[in-house]
């Protein structure tokens, strides 16, 4: 694989990641350590 | 599979105690990040009939990266946290298991693979010219995304999100 196929790649990943992390900023735990 | 792999994290979102939403995502697709960086480097390969994603994809790989990354990820997390994390990575093989280029292998370099292979029957093309896959991920990804929705005010996560998620989730299966 080609370095700027591995780039879109990884951006068709990374991209809805931070699109939904911000869709989803309520409130939570923080992996259970007591802030929710 | 893919927009379902979004849809398994975001489940997961909504469970009590759960991490970040990005730390979810991540694991929920941190086969595929392994898988592209291997086949940027030429080791990792799928889509041809001879290659093997085995060391990405593989039911050991999966397992060994789901315990790593539970593990860094949240190294001062709950082990509910951790578990959640595990649940995560480990719904990929599930969701690939499914229906992938190749049968998911037992391990690496492992003769033993799963003994089903829907591939061939996903790109047939049925109504309207989707392909079996397209339909099998779509009804995949709104079964996941549907209890993600139920269970999203649990979570804190306002109707506007919601359903701005379910419209990006929605738009992700399109267009990929």
């Amino acid at each position: 694989m080609a370095v700027h196929e591995v780039i879109v790649q990884t951006l068709l990943i990374v991209l809805p990641i931070l699109l939904l992390s911000i869709l989803n900023s309520g409130s939570q735990a923080g992996g259970g350590n007591g802030r929710g | 599979m893919f927009a379902a792999h979004f849809a398994a994290g975001l489940a997961l979102r909504t469970a009590r105690s759960s991490p970040p939403t990005a730390t979810l995502l991540v694991g929920a697709f941190l086969p595929d990040f392994i898988w592209i960086a291997l086949a940027g480097l030429g080791w990792d390969k799928a889509g041809s009939p001879t290659a093997s994603d085995a060391w990405s994809h593989s039911v050991a790989s999966i397992l060994v990266l789901g315990v790593v990354y539970a593990t860094v990820a949240l190294p001062r997390g709950s082990h509910r946290g951790r578990l959640l994390l595990f649940a995560a990575v480990l719904s990929h093989l599930f969701l690939d298991a499914l229906i992938h280029p190749q049968p998911i292998e037992l391990f690496p370099t492992a003769a033993l693979r799963a003994t089903w292979n829907l591939w061939p029957w996903g790109q047939e093309r049925q109504l309207l010219g989707f392909t079996n896959y397209f339909v099998l991920q779509a009804a995949v990804t709104a079964a996941l995304a549907g209890i993600y929705a139920l269970r999203a005010r649990l979570a804190g996560i306002g109707r506007a999100g919601v359903r701005a998620t379910l419209a990006a989730l929605a738009f992700v299966h399109l267009v990929t």
